[in-house]
């Protein structure tokens, strides 16, 4: 048994595409020594506060993979659970002056009891009624926080919480809130796919691809659904309550909870791999990056008046449009399935080669179409 | 002038806080200086590992070329309020240079836009101050970035001079921590609750001679309209106006006949109101129905130059508060800005671009003054200075005072600045029509008309 874990954990041991992602996760840790050899100056500080940001998409994409990219259940209002973790910490940090470490954690149960709240009766329910309800969830929410405005601050959201660790000066702060994302990111990748990668992430992928299977080999599809759910709310709360408490970000609604906040994640994580976490992870990474990139572009869109930097939203849906039409599965199963063919250790899909999107999709379908034809 | 009448990812628009009762969101900012005492304990050993980077130079005074940072919403021209603090503070640092610079030194603009995104406002925030260690910074038009940046300007010790957000919660935060937030002033427009405080001094001063004894208040649901509700609410009937109504309306509101019909019905001589996003369908439905009541009030829409054009002259005989109008002389630099801005960007600028021109002026005049580049000296000199800009006399609130570091609002203009109000009157040659000036009287130049068909 000892000798099965200590040739698990021996990255030598490990398969070529997790050597790989383990340097790519070393590398991301030393971001900020790297950094420094490329950018002169405070330049580089800047863009380890990008990558800061980047990671927190990361962690969010990350967290509605782990339901909707496996079960197939598509959550269009994840930014809840991150409003109601962030929300909730800064909260009850400033108006109750619970210590941040503390908020945080309250914060994230707060989440994972909303997940319960709106994923119990939602997910025993079949079809795409999980994606109403959830559509629904950050718009009543919003309107709460409008409606309660002394409270909740409305579209203006509330002022910052205490810094989760105290630093001095920017390049302090800049370096610690880095490895302080960039430890809960390697938790929540840790946890996630620990998770996934065993039996009961068998089960929801076999959810995905076909529930009725599941419920007749004897399994609640219902339970597993909920547990995916929950952990997945306690993930994005987790994440979104912390990210609250680092100088870069604020409990606002165009932070946490506006719409397209909820629909970047899903385009982040079906960007990267749709039920794969780690693709997630890079989707969302990629997509914040990209379009703080792209909004350093100086260059004058011609005919429009308009410059490249202020269109950042906009080119990158179209890029993004691009990379899903051209790459279904995800950038993340395209380079491996690319990176087998190169090594010659090419071998066939077992599902037949259909994507989590495309399994998704046929769901949907069915749902619309008044049931399966068979 | 006036609110920012912006629309957030969300589509829903950034507005303003309610000056009034402290809430939560206040009461909690007095938390923030407990971050101080913590500060220096936690992993100070890792930042210094790692700090192979250079830290920022916060606090300390640029030298060289003199840079200004200007944080805009969008800066296509199809986007005049972006466009005009943008192009505004390039034409002050134009004039500037043109005679001699700074302390001796060239002036250089940056301009960054916000896309009115908090977080793209930090982080371009961030690059100014950072990386391009800019003197100050002024701009930013929505409350939703300026609140977001609020801590950090407290962080970067960089004066910023704000043209544009009207929320009364940042001079709130000085009330809490002056010394932490002392380095943000705003130059412009008066906070939302002194928009309101304005309307009922407009009242006062013109209701009973434009037949509007009573009128019927119409305000778009959205958070900038709160303080001015407000102060409707509880100086207008003081004013010797009777309010036949009061209504909120939803901001995405696309069809205004019930809301009209409730106004009819009121009996009520005016919709007096306070529109943003809802402006243009409000003011084109009212010119179509005809309805026997005249309209005006904060409408943001048609304090563009260009408005008429834009909604084929429906917006004929409606009144709004503005900052400026081109041909208005508030002071003797208000006609010649416009004129040199319409000279360099071939339009004339809307409230935004008065206010950061006047805000990179005087900042040039404070360090002139104060022979330094310090921000703690420039903070002194901004607190005791009083400049004459395009919209006024430029003063700020003391720290004592309750909204600390915000332009001081003076009905009679002389020791501050006071909105002017404009109607639309069709040109005499049937030809399109033109914003007149009508109230203060000073700056009249003609008089209130009333629609024809009321």
């Amino acid at each position: 048994m000892s000798d099965t874990l200590t040739s698990k954990l021996n990255p030598l041991s490990l398969p070529l595409r997790q050597q790989l992602g383990l340097l790519a996760l070393a590398l991301l840790g030393l971001t900020p020594f790297w950094m420094g050899f490329l950018y002169a100056g405070d330049q580089g500080l800047l863009h380890i506060r990008t990558i800061t940001i980047a990671m927190f998409i990361g962690m969010f994409a990350m967290s509605w993979d782990s339901v909707s990219g496996y079960t197939g259940q598509i959550s269009f209002g994840h930014a809840v659970f991150f409003a109601i973790g962030g929300y909730g910490s800064a909260l009850l940090n400033l108006g109750w002056g619970v210590p941040p470490v503390a908020a945080v954690a309250l914060g994230t149960v707060l989440a994972a009891v909303a997940g319960l709240l709106i994923g119990v009766p939602a997910l025993r329910l079949e079809g795409p009624y999980l994606s109403l309800v959830t559509l629904v969830a950050p718009l009543i929410l919003l309107q709460i926080f409008i409606f309660r405005s002394d409270v909740f601050g409305g579209e203006l959201g509330i002022s910052n919480p205490d810094p989760l660790v105290s630093t001095s000066g920017f390049a302090q702060e800049t370096y610690v809130f880095f490895y302080v994302a960039f430890a809960l990111f390697v938790a929540i990748l840790a946890v996630l796919l620990a998770v996934t990668r065993s039996d009961a992430g068998s089960v929801l992928t076999a959810i995905r691809e076909d529930e009725d299977a599941v419920a007749a080999s004897g399994l609640n599809p219902a339970k597993f659904k909920t547990f995916a759910f929950v952990l997945s709310a306690s993930v994005g709360g987790l994440a979104g309550a912390v990210f609250v408490h680092t100088p870069m970000a604020s409990p606002t609604p165009s932070q946490l909870l506006a719409q397209t906040v909820s629909i970047e994640v899903i385009i982040a994580a079906v960007l990267g791999g749709m039920g794969t976490i780690v693709g997630a992870a890079l989707g969302g990474m990629f997509l914040s990056v990209f379009r703080s990139q792209l909004s350093n572009v100086g260059l004058t869109v011609p005919g429009l008046d308009v410059s490249v930097g202020d269109l950042d939203l906009v080119i990158f849906a179209v890029v993004t449009l691009i990379i899903l039409f051209a790459l279904p599965g995800g950038v993340l199963r395209w380079g491996l399935v690319a990176g087998r063919k190169l090594i010659g250790a090419d071998s066939a899909a077992a599902d037949g080669g259909r994507t989590p999107v495309e399994q998704t999709l046929e769901k949907f379908r069915e749902f619309f179409r008044g049931g399966r034809d068979d | 002038m006036v609110n920012e009448g912006s629309q957030n990812n969300d589509g829903r628009c950034s507005g303003n806080e309610p000056e009034g009762d402290r809430n939560i969101v206040s009461d909690v900012r007095a938390n923030a200086d407990r971050r101080t005492f913590l500060k220096g304990t936690g992993a100070v050993g890792l930042a210094a590992s790692a700090g192979c980077l250079g830290g920022s130079s916060s606090g300390d005074a640029p030298s060289g070329t003199f840079t200004v940072g200007v944080l805009t919403s969008h800066t296509g021209t199809e986007n005049p309020i972006g466009n005009s603090i943008a192009r505004s503070a390039e034409l002050a640092a134009e004039e500037l240079n043109a005679d001699g610079g700074v302390l001796g030194n060239d002036v250089e603009v940056s301009v960054k836009t916000t896309n009115e995104q908090p977080q793209r406002g930090k982080t371009k925030y961030e690059e100014l101050t950072v990386s391009e260690d800019v003197d100050f910074t002024t701009g930013v038009f929505t409350s939703e970035v300026l609140l977001n940046i609020m801590d950090s300007i407290a962080s970067q010790q960089k004066v910023h001079m704000t043209a544009g957000a009207a929320t009364p919660e940042a001079s709130t935060m000085l009330t809490e921590d002056y010394e932490q937030y002392k380095y943000w002033f705003r130059t412009g427009p008066v906070n939302a609750h002194f928009l309101g405080a304005n309307m009922v001094d407009f009242a006062e001063a013109n209701f009973s001679d434009m037949g509007w004894d009573s009128v019927y208040v119409l305000t778009e649901d959205y958070t900038w309209t709160e303080p001015v509700d407000e102060v409707l609410r509880n100086q207008l009937a003081d004013a010797g106006v009777e309010v036949a109504g009061m209504k909120r309306y939803a901001g995405e509101t696309s069809d205004f006949s019930t809301i009209y019909d409730q106004v009819e019905a009121s009996g009520a001589d005016a919709a007096f109101v306070a529109m943003a996003h809802s402006g243009s369908t409000a003011i084109v439905q009212y010119a179509k129905q005809q309805r026997p009541f005249a309209f005006g009030g904060i409408h943001v829409p048609m304090q563009l130059p260009s408005y008429w054009s834009l909604v084929n002259g429906a917006c004929a005989y409606g009144i709004t508060q503005n900052t400026a109008t081109p041909e208005s002389e508030i002071t003797e630099k208000t006609v010649p800005y416009a004129e040199a801005y319409n000279e360099k960007v071939g339009k004339y600028p809307v409230y935004t671009g008065y206010i950061a021109y006047d805000a990179v002026k005087q900042y040039a005049a404070a360090a002139e003054s104060a022979d330094s580049r310090n921000p703690d000296d420039i903070v002194s000199e901004l607190e005791s200075s009083s400049f004459t800009g395009t919209a006024g006399t430029l003063r700020y609130y003391g720290q004592d005072e309750e909204y600390p570091h915000d332009i001081v609002y003076d009905e009679t203009g002389e020791n501050g600045v006071n909105p002017l109000w404009l109607q639309w009157k069709p040109n005499e040659d049937g030809d399109g029509g033109s914003q007149t000036a009508i109230y203060p009287d000073n700056l009249a130049s003609g008089s209130y008309e009333s629609p024809p068909w009321v």
